[in-house]
């Protein structure tokens, strides 16, 4: 068996806010996105002050260093990755569902378009990792 | 975040509340030794990552220098692959003080054209007029089409 094997995207997303319930330490999400628009008058250069992306991940085994990407899709432009977050998928428990959120402040969007939010793990993209984000002209 | 504007996205969305099914009816229950009681999920959870994105898409005006490359449909592939190569080395060497990279994000086919962009991985103040003078010499030397793009 393999000592390393990339885990699965199940789940990705982009929503207005994530939320640790702290009565059975479960993930509470609000309002996931797929199309937004900026504010009225913003057509361009707007920087989006929070955002929350929330992932499953199964399958994995082995340690991984984690980043998410934004990519502008029509130019493949990538505007910036986060930091390596080092994430342990013990071997024998590929089933566990890990979680990952991120929470994403001063996100640009130079322009109104279809944006790609993409999950990689070791600089490698993962299967199911791509949350996708149409942002129109306010 | 310079010259931006920063805000929050509206988004639109019409909520209800939960539409309710009651399964129990359903095709398969009908039958006896159904065990009833709630799904058990195994979740590994740890606080959130936090990334601050101030200093993204700042790249977004960095100079790059565009290859324009054409080849005839019969070129054989290794020769296409020699030809690039050398192109490629030809503009890093003339600058290697800015470290010029391949650019896989923005390297991209035009029509029939390969356009091979290279990205300073060291830029200067200056990067832009020199990546304009070494265009002006590949261009010179091997006729290729060479342009320097933001």
């Amino acid at each position: 068996m393999a000592d390393r094997v990339k885990p699965v995207v199940r789940l990705f997303f982009p929503c207005d806010d994530a939320v640790i319930d702290l009565a059975d330490g479960k993930w509470m999400l609000k309002n996931p996105w797929h199309t937004v628009g900026m504010p009225p008058g913003v057509r361009e250069k707007f920087g989006q002050r929070l955002i929350w992306l929330y992932a499953q991940l199964t399958d994995g085994v082995g340690e991984f260093d984690l980043t998410v990407e934004l990519r502008n899709y029509d130019t493949g432009e990538r505007l910036g990755r986060s930091k390596p977050e080092r994430w342990d998928f013990a071997g024998g428990d590929q089933l566990t569902v890990h979680e990952v959120v991120f929470k994403m402040e001063n996100v640009p969007f130079p322009t109104p378009g279809l944006y790609v939010f993409q999950l990689m793990a070791n600089h490698a993209e993962l299967d199911g990792g791509a949350a996708y984000l149409r942002v129109y002209p306010g | 975040m310079g010259d931006r504007s920063t805000g929050t996205f509206l988004t639109k969305s019409v909520t209800r509340p939960a539409v309710g099914v009651d399964a129990a009816g359903w095709t398969g229950t009908s039958s006896g030794g159904w065990t009833s009681g709630e799904f058990v999920t195994r979740n590994a959870t740890r606080e959130p990552v936090s990334v601050d994105c101030s200093g993204w898409g700042a790249g977004t005006a960095d100079a790059a220098l565009e290859l324009v490359v054409t080849f005839d449909a019969g070129t054989p592939p290794a020769a296409v692959f020699e030809h690039t190569k050398k192109l490629v080395e030809a503009a890093a060497a003339a600058v290697p003080d800015l470290g010029l990279t391949y650019d896989f994000a923005r390297s991209r086919a035009e029509g029939d054209d390969v356009v091979v962009v290279l990205t300073p991985r060291r830029p200067t103040a200056d990067a832009r007029q020199r990546l304009r003078e070494v265009a002006e010499v590949v261009r010179q030397a091997t006729r290729v089409p060479v342009r320097v793009a933001a």
